[in-house]
């Protein structure tokens, strides 16, 4: 690679490479927590701080458009709040909120079990 | 050889670096996993607070005695539940000998007031609930 040499990398930089790297990888794991991802669709979801999960889904449809949606998911002391693509704010409800819950503690178990592989890999 | 060394201590940084990585997420994720559940706790303790509301509020409504609509025109079914309560009060007249027929209707009288009384209650706790 010529890059890394024209731009010598600090250690700042390869820190936020292997951090989202791990992101990636949790992100993966996340896009297969609600069963199949059909053919052609790119599903990620995973948590991006304390605060926020994101889930984010790409598909191309019939006519080849290409579409794309992310959902972001914002936890506050007083609800959890959520917004689509432009969209504005709006308190999740109930049930959403049940999903989000169920789909964040698989997330913490799948992807606990998935981190060692990696850092066995590494 | 130093080029060797020096991959393998590439390979030692990077390796450091992605187990820092996976520290810093390690502590992340139960965390937003934690306020996620508090989120969610809070949300079922405020439904089972409303249903208490509901359920602490009907015995400070039973306290109403003194009803205001005793003299109100009696409907066909309240005729009927006051009848009743007569005939009640003087089946234990007639088989004690205790009340004399003077008693009887002030006795009916009084358990008439009560049962409007207990609608009265009924009613408001039927409102609460169905309110809630």
């Amino acid at each position: 690679m010529l890059l890394p040499k024209i731009l010598p990398r600090n250690d700042d930089q390869r820190r936020a490479d292997a951090y989202r790297t791990v992101l990636r990888y949790e992100a993966k794991i996340g896009g297969q927590l609600f069963g199949p991802i059909p053919a052609g669709h790119r599903r990620e979801f995973f948590c991006l701080d304390v605060h926020t999960w994101i889930w984010h889904e790409e598909w191309d449809d019939e006519q080849s458009n290409h579409h794309v949606v992310t959902t972001r998911y914002d936890v506050r002391p007083t609800g959890v709040l959520k917004s689509q693509g432009n969209q504005s704010y709006q308190q999740v409800n109930r049930d959403e909120l049940r999903n989000l819950v169920q789909a964040a503690r698989l997330y913490n178990q799948r992807v606990a079990a998935g981190l060692q592989q990696l850092l066995q890999a590494s | 050889m130093s080029n060797h060394s020096n991959n393998s201590e590439k390979f030692s940084k990077r390796q450091a670096l992605v187990y820092e990585a996976v520290g810093a997420r390690n502590h992340i994720i139960p965390t937003a996993v934690n306020a996620l559940v508090q989120i969610e706790t809070a949300y079922n303790a405020t439904d089972s607070a409303r249903v208490q509301t509901s359920v602490s509020l009907s015995p400070v409504a039973t306290t109403l005695e003194r009803p205001t609509v005793v003299d109100s025109p009696q409907s066909p079914s309240e005729q009927v539940e006051v009848n009743s309560l007569t005939e009640s009060v003087s089946a234990v007249s007639e088989s004690t000998g205790l009340l004399n027929d003077e008693t009887t209707s002030e006795q009916a009288a009084r358990l008439a007031n009560i049962a409007a009384a207990n609608r009265q209650v009924n009613d408001v706790h039927d409102g609460l609930v169905r309110t809630d």
